[in-house]
Parts: structure tokens; sequence; C-alpha cells
């Protein structure tokens, strides 16, 4: 009788089916009451256990993904653990990582070298078994 | 709770994330697409991952590509940046000799880094006065009037305009910030020299001395200077640079006696960052009125940002740490620790008499509180020598070796933040930073 028919498959291109699995599954070990009853120990330790497989760029695109999603606990979780994973990094593990190009002449990164010694000093060494995509 | 998934594509609209879709197109642009898929990642998560890194690899991730440079002056950043920092880095400034270096580390690292200081040409000695949201005060040792703000992690500076001295002053000096004006300010308290007596500190003649005394405040926001009138007391040279609390500057006095009072005290003048008043409390334990029993405060610090003062035992190796449990409450001044020395050797042969207990003959503090741990564990500097790290639960201190440890002339607790000295970068304005180049 006219009635329009309402779909309920909403195409959400920007991502990707294991990235959107993480993304519920994550929500509903936060909703649940046993969760919220956990000490920060306990919260941090079922997070982790949660997150065991997750590489590098499976955070990136977790954050990414639940930025356009709205879903601000995951976003949380997913920028902290990434902040955790760069932590004390190289300036090349970083370019590695995050796909970034290096556009500074070596002169300029000479200089930035000189006045930033700090910078470079005392990282964690490149472990070139790290995976990128 | 509000579901995520909403049931029609008329409300997808909604998940667009803030801020609006322009200004996050507008954002795209600096990350150039082409190179890598993560370049989607919107200005503002790369901002909230960012926000979550100490200063070190904030400061590298900008140093990956040109296009990344200028995010260390980005105004968002900054002010998250700073809202998730902890007071984690000892600065360590070390005379040696003749030139000042500047030093920095984590207490979880393994070795002090060095800074390379931008004016290490034209300034090369200083004191440092103080360090508020990762900003220091420097003041140019063989030029006093050159006063500089300065981030070390970012290198920017700016100097300060003068405010000529007349010779003869005795100046005291704190510095902080003003969250009400979200505003830096430098306090500077001048005494003029009595010509007739050498000394200004002649407290025990039984009256206080009303020698003039002038109170200047700089302000970065206004970036001037203003008269802010006088202290009533002498304030005690070595509680310069005042310590900051509870958004005031705290400092303590001479000896001083009040009329309805029957022996001399100490008091702790400060004076308020945000409204610009002064006001004074009383020492720990000065309520008794037995004259051998005025102990000696030979510092002020802050413990968990409370107001605690260090009292040397006269007796025995050992110091207490009083807290004022109530800011401004007198009555709550409790010991909270009562710390064992182990002195070394070096150390020992420079102590002065016990009249200046404590302190070498450079008139510097042998030891001193650095801060307090999340741990409890209470950081401690026996000056030029060690760091030392107290247990309150065990009563035990443990030393903290690092490689490259120099010589100690000031260490202070500091928080690695990305604040720019140049206001209008700084964050606490909402104009977008300029793209530097490096």
């Amino acid at each position: 009788m006219g009635k329009e028919r309402r779909t309920n498959v909403i195409p959400l291109p920007e991502v990707d089916g294991v990235t959107l699995e993480r993304i519920i599954g994550f929500l509903k070990i936060y909703t649940e009451e046993s969760f919220q009853q956990f000490t920060v120990q306990e919260k941090k330790k079922r997070c982790d256990e949660f997150f065991a497989n997750c590489k590098f760029n499976d955070f990136l695109t977790l954050a990414s993904a639940s930025n356009y999603m709205g879903a601000q606990v995951v976003l949380d979780e997913a920028c902290q653990r990434t902040a955790d994973m760069m932590k004390n990094k190289s300036v090349a593990w970083v370019r590695k990582n995050f796909g970034i190009k290096n556009n500074f002449t070596p002169e300029e990164e000479e200089a930035m070298r000189e006045k930033h010694e700090w910078a470079y000093e005392g990282v964690d060494p490149d472990d070139d078994e790290e995976d990128i995509i | 709770m509000t579901s995520l998934f909403p049931s029609s594509s008329a409300e997808k609209k909604t998940l667009i994330p803030k801020p609006s879709m322009d200004s996050l197109i507008k954002k795209q642009k600096l990350y150039p697409s082409s190179i890598n898929p993560f370049y989607k990642l919107p200005h503002e998560t790369i901002v909230e991952i960012l926000s979550r890194l100490p200063i070190r690899s904030v400061i590298q991730f900008t140093f990956t590509c040109k296009t990344l440079y200028p995010l260390s002056a980005d105004p968002l950043l900054v002010k998250l940046h700073l809202s998730r920092s902890e007071n984690s880095y000892l600065i360590i400034h070390s005379k040696n000799p003749l030139k000042t270096h500047l030093y920095f580390l984590q207490l979880s690292d393994q070795k002090v880094y060095e800074f390379e200081t931008p004016f290490a040409s034209s300034m090369s000695e200083f004191s440092i006065i103080g360090s508020s949201n990762g900003l220091l005060y420097l003041i140019d040792s063989l030029f006093p009037q050159h006063t500089y703000l300065y981030n070390p992690f970012t290198r920017e500076y700016f100097e300060i305009p003068i405010k000529h001295e007349n010779c003869g002053q005795i100046v005291i000096h704190g510095f902080g910030f003003d969250p009400v004006g979200c505003d830096y300010k430098v306090v500077k308290i001048a005494y003029c020299r009595d010509r007739y007596t050498y000394h200004v500190k002649d407290e025990y003649q039984g009256h206080i001395r009303p020698l003039p005394s002038i109170i200047e405040v700089y302000s970065l926001r206004r970036n001037s200077w203003t008269y802010n009138g006088i202290v009533p007391y002498i304030l005690e040279t070595w509680s310069s640079p005042g310590v900051l609390v509870n958004n005031r500057l705290h400092w303590v006095t001479v000896w001083v006696k009040k009329p309805n009072w029957q022996c001399h005290k100490r008091l702790i003048v400060s004076y308020n960052l945000v409204d610009d008043t002064i006001d004074e409390m009383a020492c720990p334990c000065s309520n008794s009125n037995y004259i051998f029993d005025r102990l000696i405060i030979s510092h002020l610090a802050v413990l968990d940002k409370r107001l605690c003062a260090s009292l040397p035992m006269l007796d025995r190796d050992a110091f207490d740490v009083w807290v004022m449990r109530e800011y401004g409450v007198d009555e709550s001044w409790v010991k909270e620790y009562s710390i064992c020395i182990n002195f070394p050797w070096s150390l020992i042969r420079h102590i002065e008499p016990p009249h200046h207990i404590w302190q070498n003959r450079f008139g510097k503090n042998m030891v001193k509180v650095l801060g307090i741990l999340e741990s409890g564990e209470v950081i401690l500097e026996y000056v030029g020598e060690r760091l030392v790290a107290y247990d309150p639960c065990n009563k035990s201190s443990k030393e903290l070796k690092y490689n490259g440890m120099p010589r100690i002339y000031q260490a202070m607790f500091h928080i690695g933040s990305l604040v720019s000295p140049h206001l209008d970068k700084s964050g606490t304005d909402t104009n977008e930073a300029e793209h530097e180049t490096p």
C-alpha cells in the first residue's frame, strides 16, 4: 500500500569488515555490567586481551574508523595504544610505520639533528621485523 | 544510551565527526593522500594520538617530514598535550666552568640528555628562576637585566623587556602561570640596600626594618612591567625564587616581631598571580613562644601541589619535611617526613658551623626537596652531587644513577610541553599557528 521499504543496511565506505568487528566487539565488552565493575588494572587487562593480536597499523585503522563512526571509547583506546607503541621509537621507525615520506634535505636534517640531538638519542632500536601494511 | 548505529541513511550525516567537514578537508590537505592510506586520519585524531606521547616523541614525530613539522605549534595540540602532561622531567642546570649546560632526564631513563640552547653564544651563563607549564624563566648571570622565557624542547625563546635595576638592589624573584588570565607572570621584589648598614638582614635588632621594597610584575600577555605595591617584610634571599603553590608564589621572611608577639618568628609571604594580592602565613611550629623552640627552615618546596618546608635537625643528620595539609590554614602544618641523610664526605667538609645549618660556603642548601613521585617516593637533591629517592614506607634512600650526570647546580621538575613563549602560538589563543620552515 505504498509503504516505503526501510533498509537496515548502512554503507560504511570508510570502514572495513575486520575493523567494524573490532569496534562492535570492543563496545560490547565495554558496555557489559561486569566490565564497568572492574578496577582500573582489571579493565586494562581485559582491553589488553582484546587487542592482543592487533598490530600498529590496525590501531591506526581503528582510530580512523572509530573517529568516523563517533565511537569515542574505541577512539580513546586506539589513540592511547597507538601512542604507547610509538613511544621512544626513532624518527625512521615513525616514518616507516606511518608511511611518511621524508622531504627534508640532508642539510636540513643535519641542522635539526644538531639542535635536537636528544631527539635522536636513546630511542629503541628499530626492529626490522615490524611490518607495516 | 544513544545508539551508535542509526537506522536510517538520513541520520548518517550526523556521524561526520567534528569539526565541520569543510575544515576537515582543509586540514587534510596538509597530508598528501597520494603517499599512504593512513593519511586519511583526520587532523584531530593525529592530535589525539600525539597528545598522549611524551614531549620527546612528539618532537620526533614532527621531524618526520616538512608537512608535519608545523604540528609542534598547532594550538589544539599544544593545549591538549599540556593538559595531559605531568611534571615528569627533571631539568638539570650545570655550570661547567663559566658556561651553563642544560640537561634533562626522565626518572625512568638510563641517561641524561643535553639541550643545545639557541643562545649558547650570546648568553653563556644563566640562572633558572622557575619552570611553569614547560616554560623556563632565565636570567643572564653576567647581564641580569636580560631575562628570557624559554621552552627547552621546542627551542623557542623570548626576551622579556628590560626593567632597569638600580645598583645595590637586592632582588627576589618568582615565575608562574596565572590560569585565570591565561598569562605567564614574572614577579620581581627589589630592596634598596641601606648605605649605612651593609647588611639588609639586621633582624636581630628587635624590629622590622622598613626598607623600601618594590614589587614589579611582568605580564607576558601585556608584555609590560607594572608596579604592584610593596612587601611589608624583608624576604630571605635564599627563599628566592618563590615556590609556586595554588597559583601563589611563596617566600620566607627574615625573623620579625609584631607588637603582640612575645618573640621573633618567620612568616611566609605569598603573592597571588591571579589577583596580584599579598598574603602571609605562619611557618610550621611557630606558635611556640619559647625562643629556643623555633625551628630553622632551610627551604620551601612543593610536594604533590602542597606547600612544604624543610627543617633540618640541629642534633643529628636528619631533616623534617612539614606539609601544609590545608592551604592557608596555619594549624594544618604537619610533619610528614623525617628523613635521615648520609652525607658524602665531599659535602661534609664544606658545611659551615651550625648557625648556617647545612649550607655550604656558597650558602646553598646541602639537601633540597625536589618533588614527589606517584609512588610516594620523595626526590631529593644532594647539592652538586646526587639525586636520591627517599621511600617513606621503609624509610630508606636510594641513589638515582644516570649515565652522563653532570655536577648539579640547580635541578627542578619540569613539564615537557609544546607551550610557546610567544603567546600568540601558545594555544591559549584561538589563532592558527603559522607554518614554520625548519
